[in-house]
């Protein structure tokens, strides 16, 4: 909570064009963007370039963000659309239909705890892009599905059902590369 | 520490990021893609007036775009890195540039221009451009970064101008650094000119009419085409070409602009970069201080029909003064004391207004207010120490005076607005007397600020000066404007603190009440009565756990309203099997529950790590949201268990009874609070 006010001071600082402001908020996000990012860019040619990309759009345009507490969805919206700009990666959502729509069973979620941090980390690596992508998004970020969806542009109801297969993926990623 | 940032600086580590640190280089990297604008210092560099000088950077501005060229030509990123590198690298360099200008006439008359300029550009130095024209050097302009200062000596006029430049190195690099202009010339669109040999070199070159790659205007060239080229081995710019076509008043003006004969990182001498003003010449500046100002807003009231400009700021004062072609002819020549001259103009005013501002001086403003008729009233002001001010009069008298003298003054001229900017700067003692003079004369306007020094007093409640001038404020408010009609609409939203809408939250605004739809938003009628009568309101959440109170007046009715409640709650608790042995491996986590959860209320952290006694712990826990634990050891069917919290109440931490798991207990679904 704290920190969330402290954020939302933080882009309002910067809306008013305070530079030491900028300064705080990239070094807050600047290394989980980068890991972002790098999720993106598999090759990792341009991910300096993107990320420079990124802030200059940030700073340019955080005074037409109406709500400084939607800024860290923003952020990552813009990241995601700069990545996928600059190295011409394919945008793996946008040719996927919701292919998964029926209920997920909740209690059947696989649980991810900062103890397998490593192997999450390397069965990242193996999953396909969009499940990849969703999953860094939820594992960096206390984003909402709602949230998600919007930085991804796919349907809210999607992003539920699909967190869910992804998990399922890089559990058993996880297993593979254990076992 | 929530477990998805342990999780989170743990996937960080795992691929080689400090989650807690960014490296200076790092930022500075960032740092220097922004121009100094964005960078918040809210300020152009001064203006480059003289043609010479703009030859200079428009030349720079070649010589960085060809660098470009390597990287669009179809080169790698390893190439492209090479030329950024090599460039980045460069000390000094040196450049000749040949401008040719052709102006036709209506009556088809030609008139043809040519200067030359070589420039000398040294990291260490500076920079200097000589310029020559019909062989005889005519010119020499000096930016001398150490000394903050641009020096230009013209030897055909005998004149030297000596500019302040506001412009660090770093500024300048804006203008002149390669890797800026690389990454604009990426924006541009080009074609490519292919390879060609000249002199046994190979050059590559492309070709652009990208208006854009020089910051110009796209409007007004009848035709623009850009050349580069550099040479393949060194990797640097050898040539650029611009030419362009332009009307303007029926007159066609054609140029040509060549920048070649490149050296890079030859040794410059210091003294190159020294200007000699030869004896008798009159030196002109535009050093900026307080009598430049004075004379600048004189001049402007004489050119705009006697009004200050109402806002400094270049837009406001160009649309007020009648275009952007009246400013220059408001000028007047002055002696300075210190026997130079300088040209007083009308944007000297907002030059000297933005020196005070970067300085931290507070300075205040009222040109939207004040008239050279308004001798009593303050123009402007701004700190000189902690406790006095300069004070400029709306005659231009100019003087220092206390800041309790200049609150008594507002009060005096019954000027709220100035008080309330006052009351934001003055030191703390003068705050209380602020406020008086605030209580007796401002509006509901002034309240917000009395409010936030209100928090802050420590003496005795009742001898609160802030509280009192509010107090001051309302009564007298109530008494006046008594037979204003009501309002007939009160609109806004009731959110969290976390910025999710209270779906289904409720609003009192006197004795009126209202729901907020499942977006927040909410719509009622206003209370009848005076438009200053502040009623005291209130709004809930949903499960009126969470509430905010508010004062609200029909004056604000126009306004949309927006309700923050708090958002934080905290779900302790332990897990034991029925020993009372923790258990470590159970996974929990809190949903709230189906039959009221809309996709919208996810947000809040819904797993928590269980630590070696068996303890978990949920922050920000949302309120209004109805809550259920789910608990389970993973891998053991028959071990789930759902346990409802329900809603929580506000401010406090929720602490759970010990929830008991075994592998043999029936699913339970029975409910504890």
């Amino acid at each position: 909570m704290d920190s969330e006010n402290r954020l939302e001071g933080l882009v309002c600082r910067c809306q008013h064009g305070e530079q030491t402001a900028f300064e705080q908020l990239f070094r807050r996000f600047q290394p989980r963007l980068r890991y972002y990012v790098r999720r993106l860019d598999t090759m990792g040619d341009h991910v300096d370039d993107t990320l420079q990309d990124i802030w200059v759009k940030v700073v340019r345009e955080i005074g037409t963000l109406k709500d400084p507490k939607a800024f860290v969805a923003w952020l990552y919206a813009i990241a995601r659309h700069e990545a996928y700009g600059r190295a011409r990666i394919k945008d793996p959502f946008i040719e996927l239909t919701d292919e998964h729509l029926e209920r997920v069973p909740e209690h059947d979620e696989p649980v991810f705890t900062d103890e397998d941090a490593t192997r999450i980390h390397q069965g990242l690596g193996k999953l396909k892009a969009h499940h990849r992508e969703i999953l860094t998004l939820s594992f960096l970020e206390d984003f909402s599905h709602q949230q998600i969806a919007e930085i991804l542009g796919i349907r809210a109801g999607t992003v539920k059902s699909r967190i869910y297969y992804a998990k399922q993926s890089l559990r058993k990623e996880m297993e593979r590369g254990h076992g | 520490m929530d477990n998805r940032q342990d999780l989170r600086d743990k996937l960080l580590r795992a691929d080689g990021i400090d989650p807690e640190d960014v490296s200076n280089a790092e930022w500075e990297w960032f740092r220097d893609a922004l121009t100094p604008k964005e960078l918040g210092r809210g300020l152009q560099g001064s203006v480059v007036r003289r043609r010479i000088a703009r030859l200079a950077v428009a030349a720079a501005i070649l010589m960085a775009v060809a660098t470009g060229v390597y990287f669009l030509d179809g080169g790698t990123s390893r190439v492209w890195a090479e030329v950024l590198d090599k460039v980045r690298n460069t000390k000094s360099f040196q450049c000749r540039q040949t401008m040719e200008r052709i102006r036709i006439t209506a009556d088809g008359q030609k008139d043809v221009t040519t200067t030359e300029t070589i420039t000398y550009a040294s990291e260490e130095y500076g920079l200097l451009l000589e310029t020559h024209l019909g062989g005889e050097l005519t010119g020499r302009t000096y930016w001398l970064f150490d000394r903050n200062e641009v020096v230009a000596i013209g030897y055909v006029t005998k004149e030297c101008h000596r500019q302040r430049s506001r412009q660090t190195r770093e500024d300048f690099a804006e203008e002149m650094d390669p890797r800026r202009w690389l990454i604009r010339a990426l924006e541009g669109q080009y074609s490519k000119l292919g390879r060609k040999t000249v002199n046994g070199r190979t050059l590559a070159g492309i070709e652009s009419h990208d208006t854009k790659v020089l910051s110009l205007s796209p409007q007004g060239f009848d035709e623009y085409v850009l050349r580069l080229w550099i040479d393949m081995e060194t990797k640097l710019p050898v040539r650029a070409e611009i030419e362009y076509a332009a009307t303007v008043d029926g007159l066609t003006m054609k140029s040509s602009f060549v920048a070649d004969q490149f050296q890079w990182d030859l040794e410059l001498p210091a003294d190159l970069f020294t200007p000699h003003i030869p004896d008798g010449y009159t030196v002109w500046t535009d050093r900026l201080d307080e009598a430049a100002s004075i004379h600048s807003l004189r001049l402007f009231a004489e050119s705009a029909g006697g009004k200050y400009p109402s806002k400094l700021d270049q837009w406001t004062m160009q649309q007020e003064i009648g275009g952007f072609e009246q400013a220059p002819s408001a000028s007047k020549a002055r002696q300075m004391a210190s026997g130079e001259y300088r040209h007083d103009t009308v944007w000297d005013a907002l030059g000297f207004y933005r020196m005070l501002v970067e300085d931290g001086h507070e300075v205040a403003y009222y040109g939207d207010r004040v008239t050279p008729a308004d001798a009593n009233l303050v123009l402007m002001h701004w700190n000189v120490s902690d406790t006095e001010r300069r004070v400029v009069w709306g005659d231009l008298r100019i003087e220092t005076i206390s800041v309790g003298r200049l609150a008594r003054h507002f009060s005096e001229a019954r000027q709220a607005a100035p008080l309330v900017d006052l009351l934001k700067t003055a030191p703390y003692e003068t705050r209380q007397l602020i406020a008086g003079y605030l209580g007796m004369i401002a509006d509901e306007s002034a309240i917000v600020p009395l409010q936030k020094y209100s928090e802050q007093w420590s003496g005795p409640d009742d001898e609160n000066p802030f509280e009192k001038a509010i107090d001051e404020i309302w009564r007298r408010q109530q008494r006046s404007d008594s037979a204003t009609a009501a309002t007939p609409l009160v609109k806004g939203r009731l959110v969290y603190a976390n910025g999710r809408p209270a779906n289904r939250g409720m609003i009192h605004i006197g004795n009126a009440t209202s729901w907020a739809d499942s977006t927040g938003y909410f719509a009622m009628a206003a209370p009848a009565g005076d438009l200053h009568d502040y009623h005291l309101c209130c709004a809930f959440g949903p499960a009126r756990h969470t509430g905010r109170a508010f004062f609200w007046s029909p004056a604000q009715a126009e306004k949309s309203l927006t309700v923050v409640l708090d958002f934080l709650y905290t779900v302790r608790g332990r897990v034991v099997d029925p020993s009372g042995a923790p258990l470590r491996q159970a996974n929990v986590k809190l949903v709230s529950r189906p039959e009221v959860v809309t996709d919208d209320f996810w947000t809040f952290p819904n797993r928590a790590r269980i630590d070696a006694e068996g303890y978990f712990v949920f922050d920000d826990v949302p309120v209004g949201v109805p809550l259920e634990l789910r608990a389970e050891i993973p891998g053991l069917p028959g071990s789930q268990r759902r346990i409802t919290i329900g809603e929580l109440a506000p401010d406090q931490s929720y602490d759970m009874a010990d929830v008991v798991l075994s592998s043999s207990a029936e699913r339970n679904l029975s409910q504890e609070k």
